[in-house]
């Protein structure tokens, strides 16, 4: 057997029932998108007559529509399984690759007998990486053409509609997923509470890298009029939030308003324009500013994408190395 | 026994205190967010008490000042109950699966097992402590979640009803307890901590999905209709709605109806004069009745899981 064979095998060997876990439960949920994907467009050229099955039309697609939102709504509730499949993944296969072999005791002997420890580390983290991103664009590109095919009347490469549920985001989420699990396991060297800690952390970092994310999008943003809380423009943008933009030019957070003066009671009329008048009056007097919302435009998805991918993965590469730093100085028990 | 118990706490040690800290964590969030709620409104109410009549063609609150901290507490009071929710989950599985698994995995199953008076004992010294202190934490955070549930605003005067069924109550307990045996059950039938994890992870969902079903299935038996008033307060897990002729005490369906009366007069609250709106709902007040429904159901697999497992660790090889 070559070499790269033999690594591949007894690769498998030691994290079998982690890749094993993880490829049925992609296989399971592709099969079950992908059979969801081929009703609904089954469905959809059923009905020539009906050009938009996302919407309640007249003509007689009323039915139509209805039986096609039923199975789309399956379709969001698998889509949403595709956006948690990354941190999940990413925690089981990264987890027990230092933490079981501390937990075990079998540490000191497979460092011993590797190279070094960063070429034991890396040996191991290469092929569960691996595994993780077959699987993942695997899911990445099935989880695309369900969201096409729920929403077929969207172009949905240029449209934030259920961004990091579906597309190339899920894999580099995933390779963020295993850094943090790599790094946890190797520094609590015990399986189910490095696990725990792990899932913790997980939900901190990512928190984090989504508000880090929105803050940067800002920049890309555009500001649009804003009524009741709702966009003027049309779907595909991604919202950052609303802001007011006041009577001097200065756009402000409703945080911000409200920071400024506790006692300030923002009621808003049907143009747009907001006011402050403690009885809730609209008089002209009282106009502080404009309700306005500030979006991404849909035809950055691509670039938004791409840029949220580089960004995950080089904190999944950085917290690699992180491991590979605690796996060089940690003992082996 | 109370050496084995303190042995028992010690194995899993790191687990207890990370848990049982996030459990309290949750448990001070929701009781800070229900009392901060309680003082909030009672500003509100005496400060609606005290307002002057409102102002024609005004579309604001007199008392506006309360209500961005009061959005702002729901907001976490959901949160909080999400927490509440989850806790018997991660608590069982993190708490069952490793007391036969890890034991198994790490090879001194043997030891543990040849040093006890019999398998089935050494289960049960185990296993229990650690059982049941995730069940005594989901039974505290199971009342933080009724007291935060119980503190909001809408739910004066009105039952909570069905409202945040799951999150709050002796349920949580019960739910922790079906959730930790079904992890001791996998922790001693596949003899590594994580798959028994995933395994287990696995089963409690099938078993959650499957008492759902049942428990929507006897719901939906049981609901009844009621004719509801059009400013009156609900409370009760909906099924369907009708409309009652008052004439004739007959119930039709809303489209039935509307076919039969094409161009009906409406009241001032909108419904056709000469009708009454009637919901097939299970009202609120049987709430408890189907809690132990759900927590007889759940005590059953409980005990079988239970059982298995201690004629699993009779048996299997260590």
């Amino acid at each position: 057997m070559s070499r790269l064979g033999s690594w591949l095998v007894l690769s498998f060997r030691l994290h079998r029932w982690e890749v094993l876990a993880s490829l049925v439960g992609t296989a399971v949920l592709a099969a079950v998108m992908l059979w969801l994907a081929s009703q609904l467009r089954f469905l959809a050229a059923s009905e020539p007559g009906c050009p938009d099955p996302a919407s309640y039309v007249g003509g007689g697609c009323e039915q139509f529509a209805q039986r096609f939102s039923n199975l789309g709504d399956w379709g969001r509730q698998l889509l949403l399984v595709s956006w948690g499949t990354p941190f999940g993944m990413g925690l089981v296969l990264g987890v027990p690759l230092v933490s079981r072999e501390v937990e075990h005791r079998t540490a000191g002997i497979a460092w011993t007998l590797s190279r070094s420890r960063g070429w034991w580390l890396a040996r191991r983290v290469a092929f569960l990486a691996l595994v993780l991103i077959v699987l993942l664009a695997a899911l990445a590109t099935v989880s695309e053409i369900l969201a096409a095919a729920v929403l077929p009347t969207l172009q949905l490469d240029s449209d934030f509609t259920w961004h990091g549920r579906r597309g190339w985001l899920i894999v580099a989420r995933g390779l963020a997923a295993l850094g943090i699990g790599v790094l946890i396991g190797a520094i609590v060297g015990r399986l189910l509470p490095a696990m725990l800690t792990a899932a913790f952390v997980s939900v901190l970092v990512f928190v984090g890298f989504s508000l880090g994310m929105d803050r940067w999008l800002e920049a890309d943003a555009v500001l649009v009029p804003a009524m009741n809380g709702n966009a003027a423009s049309e779907v595909g943008e991604l919202s950052l939030g609303w802001r007011i933009e006041l009577l001097n030019g200065q756009v402000i957070t409703p945080d911000e308003l409200y920071g400024r003066d506790g006692n300030v009671n923002v009621n808003e009329d049907m143009d747009g324009r907001l006011y402050n008048s403690p009885d809730g009056t609209l008089r002209p007097e009282n106009i502080i500013g404009w309700s306005r919302e500030l979006l991404v435009p849909g035809r950055l998805y691509r670039q938004v994408v791409l840029r949220e991918s580089a960004v995950a993965t080089g904190l999944g590469l950085l917290l690699l190395l992180g491991a590979a730093g605690v796996v060089a100085r940690r003992r082996p028990t | 026994m109370p050496r084995a118990i303190r042995l028992a706490f010690r194995m899993q040690r790191f687990e207890l205190g990370l848990l049982l800290g996030a459990v309290l964590l949750v448990c001070v969030a929701a009781l800070g967010i229900a009392w901060q709620t309680r003082v909030l409104r009672e500003e509100q109410l005496a400060c609606f008490r005290e307002a002057p009549p409102a102002v024609e063609g005004s579309s604001g609150t007199p008392c506006p000042d309360q209500d961005e901290a009061l959005q702002l507490l729901e907001q976490g009071a959901a949160f909080a109950k999400a927490g509440v929710l989850l806790t018997p989950f991660v608590l069982g599985l993190f708490l069952g699966v490793p007391v036969v698994a890890r034991e198994i995995e790490g090879r001194t199953a043997g030891i543990a097992w040849t040093l006890d008076p019999s398998r089935r004992r050494w289960l049960l010294t185990r296993g229990g402590p650690v059982i049941a202190a995730a069940v005594l934490a989901s039974l505290v955070a199971g009342v933080a979640g009724e007291v935060v549930a119980r503190s909001a605003p809408w739910a004066e005067g009105v039952g909570l009803g069905f409202t945040d069924y799951g999150a709050r109550g002796e349920l949580v307990a019960v739910r922790a307890l079906a959730v930790a045996s079904v992890g001791l059950v996998m922790g001693a039938l596949v003899p590594r901590q994580l798959p028994a994890l995933l395994l287990a992870g696995a089963a409690s969902l099938a078993l959650f999905v499957a008492v759902t079903i049942v428990m929507d299935g006897w719901m939906e038996a049981a609901a009844e209709p009621i004719a509801v008033g059009p400013m009156q307060d609900l409370s009760g897990k909906i099924y369907g709605s009708a409309m009652r002729d008052d004439a004739t005490g007959l119930i039709v369906n809303e489209e039935e109806w509307f076919l039969a009366n094409p161009d009906p007069v409406y009241d001032e609250f909108g419904m056709p004069v000469g009708t009454t709106m009637i919901y097939y709902m299970v009202p609120g007040w049987r709430y408890g009745e189907f809690v132990l429904r759900e927590s007889a159901l759940l005590g059953v697999v409980a005990a079988l899981a239970m059982v298995t497992s201690a004629a699993v660790v009779s048996v299997r090889r260590p």
